[in-house]
């Protein structure tokens, strides 16, 4: 199976303070993985590396033929809108937006169709039994809908790579396996990769593919 | 453009964030209005005392070391107007006091060519300064004695005579109000006993003035003629308005950079509340160089319109200064009882200018902070 990405050799340092050593990890195309550690062992790190939020200090990060690390801010920029679906572990919704114009967002930004993606976000929130919630504002909905809704925005445009952080952090176990279960289950049928980052023992059993990051190196 | 609106839409969709921008819009825009108040002021001053003086004193005046003279032939002389006149020092006298004057004696038809007032210059009549008019209490019709020197230097005592009050004239400033009285011209001769002859001319141009006009006067007249610029005897008021005017605009710059802290705060204040939301936009796939975009065009935004309130705010200062009793001048201190706004293109240009540097300048710092720091720093909110 090919890679959906390839890190090679990433470290990063935050203030002297080495947070990532020397990681190397391939996702493969469809994979669904967890990556667990501790807290500070730079699991979230390397997931806003990957995701294009944070920059590494050396290293390379293969998307496709491209080195990401080395990408423009014009060609960054187009990676996070098209390429990747980044689920927060705080909904950071737009409080000033209803739901639906919070999930549409990102193809307002990046010029897709929106009829279009207005379509499959509907047939998504009705999977997700959100639809009747599209309408509200944020400030509106209870902490598991509000997540539905993070989950919606990150996969409205069928990325190749669901990036999850902490996802069911905020959430208690019923609602946690929920958001676990459709994650899993959109991925699939877009067969996107997704990667987890948890520290929730029973979040990281339902993976098959586990990766554990220690002292900034994966073990 | 319609993402730069988009991005406002959402980033300023509470009413807390508009009222606050309106807040430092207006008090930008305020303090740009003072700014050119006081220049506006400063040049209305200046344009005000040259119009004034202009157009009762003209723009030249000829004398003589020799005192009286008989009034030269000017050749070419389609550029200016002259106005020969015997001038004469004297006192107005009343019951109650005296004002020291100055009599113009002057020919009624050749005055009105000049300073197109039209005036009634008989014999016994007098035309007065409105401020005289008031010290004296006299109105229209009534009787003024003048005592005045006869320039007859067998004659050592002064004249007396009386004269009736046919005008009452506004010649412009406190100091003519005050001072000149216009009599008529034949009349004060035959007191001096030198018919034909005059003590001064004034020489005003039709239009703009024409140095090389001036030169050919001087070359026209013999040595004992001195010509001199009206604005000779205000020439230290004008220098101390210029020097203010250079002093005040820097000094008023304090005020810009006072509402400037107000933007500066403005985009704190966007910072500490829409952190997040602006890293979120990122990481959904907004360019670093369209928020730039945006934070330009919303400083510019700012500034542009706060220079069109600020005009609005001048252009009322020009109303109050013309109509409010409060906003009146002592004029015995500074020659006129109401100032003007007097702006022209380059003090809008340059005080907008300055305004926009020192906006750049301070929200340069500011945007640079906000976007040095990575998309996951800004979500976490840690931008210090």
């Amino acid at each position: 199976m090919r890679n959906c990405i390839e890190i090679k050799g990433v470290s990063k340092t935050f203030n002297k303070v080495s947070v990532l050593n020397n990681i190397n990890l391939n996702i493969k195309i469809g994979e669904q993985a967890v990556l667990m550690g501790r807290s500070g062992s730079g699991k979230s790190t390397l997931m806003y590396i990957i995701g294009g939020l944070e920059s590494a200090d050396n290293g390379s990060i293969i998307y496709g033929n491209d080195d990401i690390l080395k990408f423009s801010d014009a060609k960054m920029s187009e990676f996070r809108n098209r390429s990747i679906g980044f689920v927060f572990q705080f909904h950071y919704l737009l409080s000033s937006l209803n739901c639906i114009e919070n999930i549409l967002l990102p193809a307002r930004i990046g010029g897709h169709k929106i009829g279009e993606v207005k379509k499959r976000v509907l047939n998504y929130a009705e999977d997700l039994d959100v639809a009747n919630l599209l309408k509200k504002f944020p400030h509106e909905l209870s902490g598991g809908e509000q997540q539905r809704m993070n989950i919606l925005r990150a996969i409205s445009l069928r990325p190749k790579l669901i990036l999850c952080d902490e996802p069911t952090g905020n959430l208690d176990s019923n609602n946690s396996n929920k958001v676990i279960d459709l994650l899993k289950r959109l991925a699939s049928e877009s067969n996107s990769s997704l990667l987890v980052v948890t520290h929730d023992n029973e979040v990281s059993d339902s993976f098959s593919n586990h990766y554990n990051i220690v002292d900034g190196r994966i073990s | 453009m319609k993402f730069v609106i988009n991005i406002f839409k959402i980033l300023f969709n509470e009413r807390s964030s508009i009222r606050f921008l309106i807040g430092i819009l207006l008090g930008v825009s305020f303090s740009i209005s003072i700014i050119l108040a006081t220049i506006g002021i400063m040049d209305g001053y200046k344009s005000s005392l040259y119009k004034f003086i202009y157009n009762s004193e003209g723009h030249y005046i000829i004398k003589s070391k020799r005192g009286f003279f008989q009034t030269p032939k000017f050749e070419d002389n389609k550029k200016y107007y002259i106005l020969p006149l015997i001038e004469s020092k004297g006192m107005a006298i009343t019951e109650r006091n005296s004002v020291g004057i100055l009599i113009n004696g002057v020919d009624q038809k050749e005055y009105k060519k000049i300073f197109n007032r039209d005036l009634t210059l008989k014999d016994n009549s007098i035309v007065i300064g409105i401020e005289l008019a008031k010290k004296l209490h006299k109105k229209i019709g009534d009787e003024i004695l003048l005592s005045f020197l006869s320039h007859n230097q067998s004659m050592e005592a002064p004249l007396v005579s009386s004269f009736i009050i046919t005008n009452i004239i506004d010649f412009g400033f406190f100091t003519k109000n005050m001072r000149l009285v216009l009599v008529n011209k034949e009349m004060l001769s035959s007191y001096t006993s030198k018919e034909n002859f005059v003590n001064k001319i004034l020489v005003k141009f039709k239009k703009i003035v024409d140095q090389s006009s001036v030169n050919k006067i001087e070359q026209q007249l013999d040595y004992s003629f001195t010509i001199e610029s009206t604005l000779k005897n205000f020439e230290y008021l004008i220098k101390a308005v210029k020097a203010e005017k250079v002093m005040i605009v820097i000094v008023l710059q304090l005020i810009v950079i006072i509402s400037v802290f107000n933007l500066y705060t403005f985009i704190n204040f966007i910072k500490e509340k829409k952190l997040q939301e602006f890293f979120l936009l990122k990481s959904l796939g907004v360019r670093q160089s369209q928020f730039r975009t945006f934070l330009i065009l919303l400083v510019s935004f700012v500034w542009a319109s706060s220079c069109l309130v600020s005009i609005g705010f001048v252009e009322f200062y020009k109303y109050a200064l013309m109509n409010f009793d409060f906003l009146k001048l002592p004029g015995d201190i500074y020659h006129f009882s109401r100032l003007m706004l007097n702006l022209n293109l380059s003090d809008y240009i340059s005080v907008f200018s300055i305004s926009l540097f020192w906006i750049l300048f301070m929200i340069g710092f500011s945007v640079r902070k906000f976007t040095s720091i990575s998309i996951g720093q800004g979500l976490k909110g840690e931008l210090k």
